[in-house]
């Protein structure tokens, strides 16, 4: 287990995450960036880091009997937790978290 | 608007979630022991200055906690070194003399729908949480569960962030 000074600093680990995001979903415009859960594992030395965004997408909404089919956009929130290397500062991973 | 300040709509209590209080009481005896205590791994002095800060300028009534969070609370104590745990219990005891404890039964928790996804500490919480109580958490499932629910709360790490740009 590393010592709080010898670790990735928090803010460097929340930053390498959001990065780590923002670079695999390069060329869509996520919203709401944020800092939503973290942890530290002190057994593997790694920061679990979850961020949330927003990202507009388009469903499609129908009415069946009166109106006819129509496409509304609506806002999806999605939260991923970003493994980083507390020695490295560099991602590991990255899953979906489910909530 | 301070990063640290939120919308009240009405006088409310504080409650604290579990990590959080740990972080008040440990770093409110000694901020230096924050960064030697196991269990506040993803805590700083920083934070501790930014909690104190959030409750002191949003000026709540007083205190609400419950015993499954002091449960919680002394048994992660338990897992620190002497000195921490030691100045820990003794801010558990100062702490319980100036807030308000609520106690639902286990067995009304654990009957909750809620339970079986969050917990009973947590549920306690949600529970707990009404228009003149306001919950502060850095539980995700926590803290969307009582935000869809129209409840009082916010997110610590969202206040972390907001103090950070």
């Amino acid at each position: 287990m590393l010592s709080q000074e010898a670790r990735l600093p928090v803010k460097d680990a929340v930053t390498a995450a959001i990065d780590y995001v923002k670079e695999l979903y390069e060329g869509v415009s996520l919203r709401d960036l944020l800092l939503e859960e973290i942890e530290y594992s002190n057994a593997s030395d790694k920061w679990l880091v979850t961020i949330g965004f927003s990202l507009p997408e388009t469903k499609e909404v129908s009415s069946p009997v009166i109106f006819p089919a129509k496409t509304s956009r609506e806002l999806s929130r999605r939260y991923k937790t970003v493994v980083i290397d507390a020695i490295s500062g560099t991602p590991d991973s990255m899953k979906i978290r489910n909530v | 608007m301070c990063s640290a300040t939120v919308n009240i709509q009405v006088s409310s209590e504080l409650l604290l979630d579990t990590n959080l209080l740990l972080l008040l009481f440990i770093g409110g005896k000694d901020t230096s022991l924050i960064s030697k205590a196991k269990t506040l791994s993803a805590y700083t002095e920083e934070d501790y200055e930014l909690l104190q800060e959030f409750a002191n300028l949003n000026q709540f009534t007083g205190l609400l906690t419950t015993p499954h969070i002091i449960t919680e609370v002394s048994n992660l104590l338990g897992k620190e070194r002497d000195d921490i745990k030691r100045v820990g219990r003794e801010a558990v005891v100062e702490f319980l003399a100036r807030c308000n404890e609520r106690l639902d039964s286990s067995a009304e928790l654990a009957s909750k729908p809620e339970f079986n996804r969050l917990g009973i500490t947590d549920t306690a919480i949600a529970l707990a949480a009404n228009s003149t109580v306001f919950v502060l958490t850095a539980d995700l499932p926590l803290y969307l569960h009582c935000s869809r629910s129209g409840l009082n709360v916010e997110n610590f790490n969202h206040v972390r962030q907001g103090s950070w740009s």
